[in-house]
């Protein structure tokens, strides 16, 4: 170890003798560059610190990836390696070192000062080829949001593209897209589950067309997607393409929870900027929304953002344009009620007959997506529809309004509040910490209305008076959605929670004893908004089970109900909702629960908002209030 | 005046045509569509999937490599602009009808792109398509190779009038 220490030094000090010719020359330069412990160096080996911090190590488990014995954990090890492979005698064709590793031999060719050649001396087919055929001028990321009515989508996912014009161009539709997918073999439920957050799946890069993600995320899943053109150089470009040709084939552990696709995509990118890095959100977690951030904030864009709506969004537009008459003959068109030739729609001039047909069509296809429609039936009308629709005029779809506010402007995914507040009639200090994603009590900005997912949604509450700490709630996982209907799109609204929360038991003696139950729930109902108006009220059927030592017999079963009203104004900097909840519990402890409450939020900034409730309970004889103000902040 | 930016449209299809392209066997590929309004298949999961799975490969046609999926290719593996056009056409046939019904849309742009139809004409193909939306779909069962041999067939007539 000292005598390579010494070896450094005395190359340090040596003038630099012309081009080094030979590869002993080549590797003492990278080692006085201290190209092992570069940031690019790391990034093209999916490098980071090792376990416990300690040393450095590759995500990417030994293998074909390395060509060091211990390259997983020696990034030197892999660079003398490398380098060592480069310079041995010229290998022709594909399987030449500088064809399996050509991101490797570029960067450290300009790293060392010498001639690509000097390090790929000879074409290597099949990566040529491959390179030709997707010749991208650009990398655009994609961003797919939630869908409508299920929250658990709302994490969103991320893609690039390889852009083959301008971002904006049809032409993209025929690009390619990267993306990192795990290999789970078909397994669902709990094995699903437990593979995926322990990282036994392996993921993969794959490449596929554009047009195939957008049949998916956007035909099928209904998706709006958001399309960021990034502001890379075209030799930032090509070192990413590069590398992902080193992947080939590669398997990855996939973790669902961090080491994800945005995870991934972010690690891919880095070789061309090694201080991207992810900054925000929670750290344990890694959102595709919080990768968006962190990548235009490190890479920044290089044109506008597209947005590129979901058929649901188009649909609700192309109705949107329409008369009441109209919107329901169009309706009535796509339903098969009444046919194209009906005198009510062959009357009309070329223009209204194409925006009654187009939207008829649009529907049915929207009704067969959601499997309203039979197969052969759809068939059957939609063509009926499209001749209708080729004998009127030409173009006039409407674009669809762009919301005011992108994904990534929107607020934090992870919530940090504190605040104070009186329970019953003892005073207390809460501190929350919720690491994703979205409330119903928080700003919709940049996130799909009427939905709501948190994960691990954690209050602690310290009473001073007494000194005691106690556990509020830890809700491990909560979804909502309260699509509103109206007389085409008719979601049902749910709900569905699991968690720990303490629970107040009235005593004998009147006295409140507070146990932690377990409780988990589901919902079903319907929500109204009146013309998508700020104000929305909603009504849900449950059945709740709550197990803890407070109950007699330890638990309880049973239905109920919650009745709820939602304003937003204006501009949503003023939220209240106001809602009354019943629960009988039919079975164990057999009890009735009765709640209501006031929640409250006034944005601030974008990040911070104030946030005021008020509830009451009933239960066992007994009645109390609680009611709090608290401050939160988003990262 | 309409009629003759068509005429220059098919001018310019024609010498696409004319490389031989257009009479190019159908794919092996099996992919070839299933008729209007069925194309867009369903593509929707239990609700775990959405929880977690947002990577996850849960489709078939997601290839677990970089090349596998790449491109319409014959068995030399050279990639043919027919093949190209003939994949995309099955891929997307549910958007390019409705594209070809009402005369524009970027389903269609993409389709010109692989006619190699330049960009000022693709307003005269959008007109085109509609125009002649029963020849290339005589029926609700038409695959996405049907549709491009009618589309070949007239391109190859003279052009009424």
């Amino acid at each position: 170890m000292r005598r390579r220490a010494f070896l450094i030094l005395l190359l340090a000090l040596a003038p630099a003798a012309g081009a080094p010719s030979r590869g002993e020359d080549l590797l003492g330069r990278a080692e006085v560059l201290g190209l092992a412990r570069h940031p690019t160096w790391e990034a093209l080996l999916h490098a980071g610190p090792g376990r416990f911090g300690l040393g450095r190590e590759s995500e990417i488990p030994g293998g074909r990836f390395f060509l060091a014995e211990e390259g997983q954990s020696d990034p030197a090890a892999e660079l003398e390696a490398t380098l060592g492979a480069l310079l041995a005698a010229p290998t022709e064709g594909d399987g030449a070192a500088h064809c399996r590793f050509p991101a490797r031999a570029r960067w450290l060719a300009r790293e060392l000062g010498v001639p690509e050649e000097r390090l790929a001396p000879a074409p290597c087919p099949a990566l040529d080829e491959w390179r030709s055929g997707l010749a991208p001028r650009g990398i655009t990321l994609i961003f797919p949001e939630a869908f409508m009515n299920n929250p658990a989508s709302m994490f969103g996912h991320t893609l690039l593209r390889l852009d083959v014009a301008d971002p904006k161009d049809p032409r993209n539709l025929l690009a390619y897209a990267i993306d990192f997918t795990a290999n789970t073999d078909g397994d669902a439920g709990p094995v699903y589950l437990a593979k995926g957050a322990l990282g036994l799946y392996p993921g993969y890069f794959g490449v596929n067309p554009y047009y195939r993600k957008l049949e998916l995320y956007g035909d099928w899943q209904n998706r709006d997607i958001w399309e960021y053109p990034l502001d890379l150089s075209a030799g930032e470009v090509e070192l990413v393409l590069l590398h992902l040709w080193e992947l080939d084939d590669v398997a990855i552990p996939y973790y669902f929870f961090r080491q994800n696709c945005s995870y991934q995509l972010i690690r891919l990118l880095a070789v061309a900027r090694p201080e991207l890095d992810l900054r925000h959100g929670f750290p344990l977690g890694v959102i595709p929304v919080d990768t968006v951030r962190d990548v235009l904030a490190e890479i920044g864009l290089a044109g506008e953002v597209r947005y590129r709506p979901s058929p649901a969004a188009e649909l609700r537009t192309l109705l949107g344009t329409l008369s009441a008459e109209d919107r329901r003959l169009a309706l009535a068109l796509s339903r098969g009620e009444i046919e194209p030739d009906d005198a009510r729609v062959a009357g009309r001039g070329p223009e209204e007959r194409g925006a009654l047909l187009g939207a008829a069509y649009e529907a049915l296809k929207y009704a067969f997506l959601q499997g309203e429609v039979e197969e052969d039936v759809s068939r059957e009308r939609s063509y009926r529809l499209l001749v209708a629709r080729s004998r009127a005029a030409r173009g006039g779809t409407p674009e669809v309004p762009r919301p005011a506010v992108r994904p990534e402007e929107g607020h934090g995914t992870a919530l940090l509040a504190v605040g104070g507040g009186v329970e019953d009639d003892e005073g207390y200090v809460e501190l929350r910490l919720r690491p994703s994603l979205h409330g119903p009590l928080d700003p919709e900005a940049g996130f799909p209305g009427d939905s709501s997912i948190g994960f691990l949604d954690t209050r602690l509450r310290w009473f001073p008076e007494s000194g005691r700490v106690r556990l509020e709630e830890l809700v491990l996982v909560e979804l909502q959605s309260n699509t509103p209907r109206d007389d085409f799109f008719r979601p049902l609204s749910w709900g569905l929670d699991t968690g720990f929360r303490t629970r107040l038991f009235p005593e004998e003696d009147g006295e409140l004893d507070r146990d932690l139950v377990w409780r988990t729930g589901g919902s079903l109902g319907f929500t109204f908004a009146p013309g998508r108006g700020p104000l929305s009220v909603y009504a849900l059927a449950d059945a709740r089970l709550e197990v803890g030592s407070g109950f007699d017999h330890g638990w309880a079963f049973g239905p109920g109900g919650e009745l709820g009203l939602e304003l937003r104004v204006p501009g949503d900097r003023w939220q209240a909702r106001l809602f009354g909840r019943g629960t009988r519990f039919v079975l164990g402890d057999r009890q009735t629960h009765l709640s209501a409450g006031l929640g409250q939020r006034v944005t601030l900034t974008r990040r911070t908002a104030a946030v005021a409730e008020v509830g009451v309970e009933y239960y066992r004889g007994e009645s109390w209030l609680d009611a709090s103000v608290s401050l939160q902040w988003t990262f | 005046m309409i009629r003759r930016r068509l005429r220059r449209l098919s001018l310019a299809l024609g010498a696409f045509a004319a490389l031989g392209l257009g009479s190019a066997p159908a794919l092996a590929d099996n992919d070839v569509g299933c008729g209007i309004g069925t194309n867009l298949m369903k593509g929707r999961e239990g609700l775990l999937y959405h929880v977690l799975a947002s990577c996850t490969n849960a489709y078939t046609f997601q290839s677990v490599s970089l090349t596998f999926n790449m491109f319409g290719c014959d068995s030399t593996g050279k990639v043919t602009a027919d093949a190209e056009l003939r994949k995309f056409a099955a891929a997307n046939l549910d958007q390019l009808a409705r594209d070809m019904a009402r005369g524009e849309g970027e389903t269609l742009g993409a389709f010109a792109h692989l006619l190699q139809v330049p960009a000022e004409q693709q307003g005269a193909l959008g007109a085109f398509t509609q125009a002649h939306f029963v020849d290339l779909f005589p029926n609700d069962a038409v695959t996405s190779n049907e549709m491009i041999d009618a589309f070949y067939r007239l391109l190859a007539e003279p052009s009424q009038g």
